[in-house]
């Protein structure tokens, strides 16, 4: 108990309890950890940024029903960028699959709100179409806790643009938040 | 490994399995600058799940020997398999070596 006790305070002395590492364990009561999105075809996105140029600066971006709010350039930037690497597998993905149905857009019909801060980490890869006849090949790129599921191209570059314009938005209007930050 | 279906599905790829048909994986890093990918560590594993945790531990040990230019462009090949991963970094600005860590377990579905 006491050695328990004095090496917690030895961790505190020497480090910053890490925010990230926090986040990881579990809570008490329940908590959502992550989101799978499917997307096919044409993705609307739609980008709000609000109060710009104070701290409080956020930019919202809708695509689809999955809301994601920004506040630094550098999250945009890293996300955009691990978008764009991915092109390499968005290649062996189909042009387009037919849609089964229109995705709508709206404020009052988001599904999901995600807020993505610091530099997350973006993995991209391909899952092949084996597990059923049907089940079409997608490519999945987790996105903090949400793991987007792309089907075709079209939902690819529809959303490497929304990423993009994000970071450029936010990239014109900087904050003390980036300025903080080095240059990744 | 991949092979192509015929009849209905003729031309698309499948991953196959063989038992007893070791699988290989690659880790190699795109250094920032730099045009070609750079080999870092090389093995064959039982299984495609077994790989991917060989490739993501030697993953691991790179980026934590690195420390902060650790943020690069890494690929794991496991047979045909490609996944690109890009690093986080935590609050204290180095790369979050717990995330890549849980890919592990991520992957173990697919």
């Amino acid at each position: 108990m006491t050695a328990h006790t004095s090496t917690s305070q030895q961790t505190e002395n020497t480090t910053q309890p890490d925010r990230a590492a926090q986040a990881r364990m579990i809570p008490a009561g329940s908590a959502v950890m992550s989101v799978v999105v499917r997307v096919a075809g044409i993705v609307p996105a739609r980008l709000d940024l609000t109060h710009v140029g104070t701290p409080e600066q956020q930019l919202g971006l809708s695509v689809g029903t999955v809301l994601v709010y920004l506040r630094s350039a550098l999250t945009a930037r890293a996300v955009a960028q691990g978008w764009g690497k991915a092109v390499v597998q968005a290649r062996s993905l189909s042009p387009a699959i037919a849609g089964r149905r229109p995705l709508v857009m709206g404020p009052s019909t988001v599904g999901v709100i995600v807020q993505l801060a610091g530099t997350p980490q973006i993995v991209s890869s391909l899952v092949p179409a084996h597990r059923g006849p049907d089940a079409a090949q997608v490519l999945r790129i987790p996105v903090g806790p949400v793991v987007w599921e792309v089907c075709d191209t079209n939902a690819y570059t529809s959303l490497l643009r929304a990423w993009r314009q994000a970071a450029r938005l936010l990239e014109g209007n900087p904050t003390e938040f980036d300025d903080e930050e080095k240059e990744i | 490994m991949w092979i192509t279906r015929g009849g209905r599905w003729r031309g698309r790829l499948v991953r196959v399995t063989i038992a007893g048909v070791d699988q290989p994986w690659t880790l190699t890093v795109l250094p920032r600058r730099a045009e070609n990918l750079i080999e870092l560590e090389t093995g064959w594993e039982a299984t495609a799940e077994a790989a991917f945790d060989a490739a993501t531990e030697a993953l691991v040990a790179c980026a934590a020997a690195l420390g902060a230019v650790g943020r690069q462009e890494y690929w794991i090949t496991v047979a045909d398999d490609l996944t690109i991963i890009t690093p986080g970094l935590t609050s204290g600005g180095l790369v979050d070596l717990v995330a890549i860590n849980d890919l592990r377990y991520q992957h173990s579905s697919y």
